[in-house]
């Protein structure tokens, strides 16, 4: 993690001497993480799809108010957490019900992983960025808490909240003994 | 020790300390209960961890463009020797002003005159001092001369 923080740090500043070479290694690094917590909140891949080259855009144009290059990731994912709840606020509710599932069907288990998603997709959508950056993105609670903006105590509650809706939902499986 | 629910949440996403996390395990040992807890847990921690990650349908790039970019001065202050153009730029401002602020006045007339009158008469004193030797000189050569000149005649005019 400290190799890749030192790499990205060297990258950013290699981007604002405005080699844009240096921006695109960075942005091949990033955009399959962006685009799935991406396509997680928002529940559709071609509107993920938007927001990520608006996120990587937004974080080109803004990169001179990067103060600490070593933070280049959590500060990305803060950029992309306004997107998609920027985007979220714009959406029409109605087309939120009518629209296709948020995840297709897979090649992987399918219960296990039909059940995961369906139990994500049924939490509140705070709760379910959380999970999304504590567990599959791997980041601290205060880096997440930086991200959103929000008390810490705040961005565990919802990680703890999530974690006992999706424990919960998952129980029938631990049960049957799938995993 | 209580069984505390919170405790089994961080120690899973390894955010316990690592006093607490001993003590834990110590009360893990103990308990029954929190064993079958944390193992629910546990499962929901590595169900979504493990989820398949969506293929992105095509990849980002940037080319550059000027519409792309973040601008000229904006990219000049966020280059690397910043503090040395603005420096730079605050020494030379500093200059500037305070060559603006405290330049010599000039003479006024009245002293323009006087320095000129000072002038002349300088330069009055020292051609006089420089001249009347070497007037009083020559005329002693003359003197000399015609002395010389009435004794050749003298000389001429004998038998």
């Amino acid at each position: 993690m400290i190799f890749r923080e030192a790499e990205d740090s060297d990258l950013v500043a290699r981007t604002k001497q405005g080699r844009i070479e240096a921006y695109n290694v960075l942005v091949s690094r990033w955009e399959r993480r962006v685009f799935n917590y991406l396509v997680r909140l928002v529940g559709n891949r071609e509107d993920a799809m938007d927001l990520s080259q608006e996120v990587f855009l937004k974080a080109y144009q803004n990169l001179a108010r990067l103060e600490d290059p070593a933070r280049f990731s959590s500060w990305l994912f803060r950029i992309a957490h306004n997107e998609a709840f920027s985007y979220l606020r714009r959406k029409p509710p109605e087309l939120e019900s009518a629209e296709a599932p948020a995840w297709r069907p897979a090649l992987e288990p399918v219960e296990t992983a039909l059940a995961v998603r369906a139990a994500l997709e049924a939490l509140p959508v705070e709760q379910r960025e959380a999970v999304e950056l504590k567990i599959c993105q791997g980041f601290k609670f205060d880096e997440i808490a930086e991200m959103l903006d929000c008390p810490i105590s705040t961005v565990k509650s919802r990680v703890y909240s999530a974690l006992d809706s999706l424990k919960e939902f998952l129980a029938p499986i631990d049960r049957r003994g799938v995993g | 020790m209580s069984c505390p629910q919170e405790n089994l949440k961080d120690y899973l996403l390894g955010e316990l300390a690592e006093s607490d996390r001993e003590k834990l395990e110590a009360h893990l040992e103990a308990c029954p209960a929190c064993r079958t807890e944390l193992g629910r847990l546990r499962l929901a921690v590595s169900a979504v961890k493990n989820l398949p990650e969506e293929e992105i349908p095509y990849r980002i790039a940037f080319v550059s463009d000027k519409i792309f970019e973040p601008g000229f001065w904006r990219r000049l202050w966020s280059s690397g020797p910043r503090l040395g153009f603005a420096s730079a730029a605050l020494l030379a401002a500093a200059i500037i002003i305070h060559g603006w602020l405290v330049r010599p006045a000039g003479p006024s007339t009245g002293e323009l005159a006087a320095m000129e009158a000072r002038i002349q008469q300088e330069v009055a004193r020292r051609l006089e001092a420089e001249l009347v030797p070497v007037i009083e000189s020559l005329q002693l050569m003359q003197k000399r001369a015609n002395l010389y000149y009435r004794a050749s005649l003298e000389v001429e005019g004998r038998p």
